[in-house]
């Protein structure tokens, strides 16, 4: 299957693309997914769909749109 | 009430000010805060802090600390089984340190003991051999080559530089030419609760931490990172908070209190002395900004050149972001086509600066509005017409060339305070003294702030679960610190799901009861925890109407939800109580909950050579404030306030009134007596006695005069609010004073001596360097 995926933050600087399309097998997970990511600290990283940060062994989908993100906050 | 897009809310609740669910056990003192929590077989906490504010270490020994009585455990670095290393945005300050540290509130060892007097003895008995290093004090002398150096990279953390335009052409031909060089202080947050918490071992081995923060999941993650342990492992709870106000973004106590609940196996607890809260905590970034504007014949501005020093003190913290709101905000909320602003972030010794209500916006306002008194002046135009002149309007072109998608309601704010009792009787208003050595000013400032992050990303998640008693729990991470924010979800849930404001319960910033639902922080807990709740309640309703369905044997499109009670259209005898479908859903095995996810609207691509900007809607507000003047003492005293904000769909008006008060207090310490002294990396002012913070007794008459519109940026409507009130007040006083004596000020906050000096000065003093 395929998702597409949106790196932002410190993990995109050293990509030059920072929109993927990325082939998974069926019933992947969020950490199959950070693996076939070229990106370090995979550990510290958001994996988002639709607002909602997925956990640990969440499954992915097909045709799934992911955000990439590194914790980042701001303001008072 | 405005008119509601989005989802079909009855209004019941939202727009009304429902009082605060927190209200009365915090106004009786039944609210506990985890400063006051006490469990048995807990130990005390206690951090041995660096001694020098720049030094080398050279040795650490802890045997004198861990033979100390009392002692149960003493930690170094070599028990940081992580990245020994925290922040936000950049993990570059030390759990604890080892070869080096950089401000006196540094950390060296850990201390857990049995009573908080034997934790504070073996603090102090630990030894550390250090070199002392230069102390490096001056922002402008930090960003020097041959200053010494903080960090490998060198002092300048960040340098951002954004252009529009043709400055050059613009100064050309310019009518008017105002040059000035403005400061701003070293601003204290001052919560009332110092940084706390108690960490723990559930009876399955999780760490558990109760701590005062901004954001569970992001303490949730920067526990882990150092701790080398999974974030499932860690659970954390983060309401109430005693204040917070941005500095309780970063990490405190939290990473300490986890080590030594993970070594010792027991409770332990860490409460900030005032003094340890003011030598180690986040501040305000002290800005220096030199900014050049000019203006045509009538008063519009054509160009604005800026350079902001920043100083972020020893570690990155939050500071490149909130230099980034510096640079967006520095041409206010005014059309100006022509842009250069140069800023830099640079380290020093000076503490630690970061995340601070306003967030780089109030430093910058005081230097524009100042600028634009002084245009106004010069070219003998009206200073509230000026403004009015130069404001964005619906549907401008921002800053840097992008659309603005929100509201856009400050010329509104504007036409409000004029027609103010204020403005209009401002004559009257400045004729009357205390006494004959004081004088009279009214002044008019505007200011405009983004709210969330920008062109970063930013999403929210929600649960709602109907309870089996028809109640329902709205999960939300966002805690509570002050804001009003438990009652406001409840009132935009209960709207949803037509049901009474009391049925809805929190499940308010626990990681384990609540989907991450971001920071409540950039004014943004509202906007994006409220717009989750949005969509979680069709979620939530289409559960209800499909249990109401079976229970009363009709079509889901023959249903109608009234008041906790869901009936046929056709049938009204055929109906079903919240109480009763839940009883059903429960007893039956259905689903019970629901999550749902907002996704902040922002930009493809930030400002070359920006994180977080540009916003694509932003907060608004105008300013009017009476000031006296003692002439002979250079005393200053705020006597009457108003303030007009734009702030987009009002969700609980009490609440709205509340955070503009309080925004307004906190900016008028910013304004006339808080900024912490540091002398060669010593910290003189670390308490109440010496840091100055207002009362009750320097608060003014305050009228808060909203103008409501219905932001488009998102279905819920409402913007943030809670820095917008701050932004204008700094600016708003300095130019107050200045109608009451004509003695211009440059520096923030304007102490009686700042303004008894600039007054002896005024006769000599020009408006700055003015080349037309």
């Amino acid at each position: 299957m395929k998702v597409r995926v949106k790196i932002f933050g410190a993990p995109s600087l050293s990509l030059e693309r920072k929109e993927l399309t990325i082939e998974l097998s069926e019933n992947a997970t969020t950490e199959d997914l950070l693996k076939s990511l070229p990106v370090e600290d995979k550990d510290y990283l958001y994996v988002v769909r639709e607002g909602i940060r997925l956990g640990a062994g969440a499954k992915i989908n097909d045709g799934d749109e992911i955000l990439i993100v590194p914790p980042i906050a701001g303001g008072h | 009430m405005t008119e509601t897009r989005g989802l079909d809310l009855d209004s019941r609740w939202v727009g009304k000010p429902v009082p605060r669910k927190d209200a009365r056990g915090k106004v009786t003192g039944e609210t506990k805060f985890f400063s006051d929590m006490d469990i048995p077989n807990m130990l005390y906490a206690k951090v041995a802090r660096s001694k020098y504010p720049h030094a080398k270490i050279r040795s650490i020994n802890v045997e004198k600390a861990k033979n100390t009585p009392g002692v149960v455990a003493v930690l170094t670095h070599k028990d940081v089984t992580g990245l020994n290393g925290f922040g936000i945005l950049l993990p570059n300050h030390p759990v604890l340190c080892f070869d080096r540290v950089r401000y006196l509130g540094d950390s060296i060892a850990v201390v857990a003991a049995e009573t908080l007097e034997a934790a504070v003895k073996g603090a102090e008995t630990v030894e550390v051999e250090y070199e002392p290093l230069p102390v490096v004090s001056d922002p402008l002398e930090a960003m020097k080559p041959d200053s010494p150096k903080l960090h490998e990279k060198g002092n300048i953390l960040r340098h951002a530089n954004v252009r529009v335009g043709d400055v050059d052409r613009a100064f050309r031909e310019a009518a008017v030419i105002v040059e000035n060089t403005y400061r701003t202080g070293r601003q204290m947050h001052m919560y009332l609760e110092t940084e706390a918490g108690v960490a723990m071992l559930d009876d399955r081995g999780r760490l558990v931490l109760y701590v005062g923060g901004q954001s569970p999941y992001r303490d949730q993650m920067q526990i882990s990172r150092a701790l080398g342990i999974k974030p499932e492992q860690i659970r954390i709870i983060s309401t109430p908070v005693g204040g917070a106000f941005g500095a309780k973004e970063e990490n405190t106590v939290q990473i300490h209190l986890a080590m030594l609940a993970l070594k010792t196996k027991r409770p332990v607890k860490m409460v900030w002395t005032r003094e340890e809260s003011g030598i180690t905590g986040i501040k305000r970034h002290p800005m220096i900004v030199t900014m050049k504007t000019a203006a045509n014949q009538q008063g519009q501005i054509t160009a604005n050149q800026v350079r902001i020093v920043a100083d972020t003190g020893a570690y990155a913290s939050l500071g490149p972001t909130v230099l980034d709101v510096a640079v967006e905000n520095s041409c206010g909320p005014y059309r100006v086509p022509n842009i250069d602003i140069d800023a830099y972030l640079v380290y020093t010794n000076n503490g630690v600066a970061g995340a601070f209500r306003g967030f780089g916006s109030p430093q910058v306002n005081f230097a524009l509005e100042s600028n634009v008194d002084i245009i106004a002046e010069k070219l003998g135009l009206d200073k509230l017409q000026i403004r009015k002149h130069n404001v964005v309007r619906e549907g401008d072109i921002g800053p840097f060339g992008y659309k603005i998608v929100g509201s856009v309601g400050i010329y509104e704010t504007l036409e409000r305070a004029e027609r103010s009792n204020l403005w209009v009787n401002r004559q009257a208003y400045k004729s009357k003294v205390s006494s004959a050595w004081c004088k009279r000013g009214i002044a008019v400032t505007t200011g405009v702030k983004g709210f969330g992050f920008g062109a970063l990303p930013d999403f929210s998640a929600v649960s709602i679960q109907i309870t089996p008693t028809g109640k329902f729990v709205v999960g939300v991470s966002c805690p509570e610190i002050g804001q009003s924010a438990i009652t406001a979800y409840s009132q935009i849930a209960a709207d949803g799901l037509s049901c009474d404001v009391s049925d809805v319960y929190l499940a308010s910033a626990d990681s384990d009861l609540s989907p991450d639902s971001g920071t409540s922080s950039s004014s943004m807990g509202l906007v994006r925890a409220g717009n989750a709740i949005l969509l979680a309640v069709p979620k939530m309703k289409e559960l209800l109407l499909q249990a109401a369905s079976k229970i009363i044997a009709e079509p889901i499109g023959n249903l109608t939800v009234g008041r906790s009670v869901i009936s046929s259209k056709h049938d009204p005898r055929k109906s079903v109580s919240y109480i009763d479908l839940a009883r059903h859903m429960h007893g039956s095995g259905a689903e019970t909950k629901v999550v749902a996810g907002f996704e902040v609207p922002r930009v493809e691509k930030p400002v070359e050579g920006s994180l977080e900007i540009p916003h694509l809607s932003y907060m608004y507000a105008t300013a009017v404030a009476l000031v006296e003047v003692d002439t002979l003492t250079g005393g200053t005293k705020v006597l009457e306030f108003y303030l007009s904000p734009e702030a987009g769909r009002i969700i609980n008006p009490q609440a709205y009134t509340g955070q503009c008060e309080g925004a307004i207090v906190q900016g008028l310490g910013f304004a006339l007596t808080e900024d912490t002294q540091i002398e060669n990396g010593q910290i003189k002012t670390n308490n109440f006695t010496t840091y100055i913070i207002p009362t009750i007794c320097d608060v003014p008459e305050i009228q808060i005069d909203p103008v409501e519109t219905n932001d488009p940026f998102t279905p819920l409507g409402a913007k943030g609010l809670g820095e917008i009130g701050i932004v204008p007040i700094g600016s708003v006083i300095a130019n107050g004073i200045y109608d009451a004596t004509g003695a211009r000020l440059f520096t923030l906050p304007a102490t009686p001596e700042r303004v008894h000096e600039a007054i002896k000065e005024k006769a000599g003093a020009s408006h700055g360097k003015s080349t037309r």
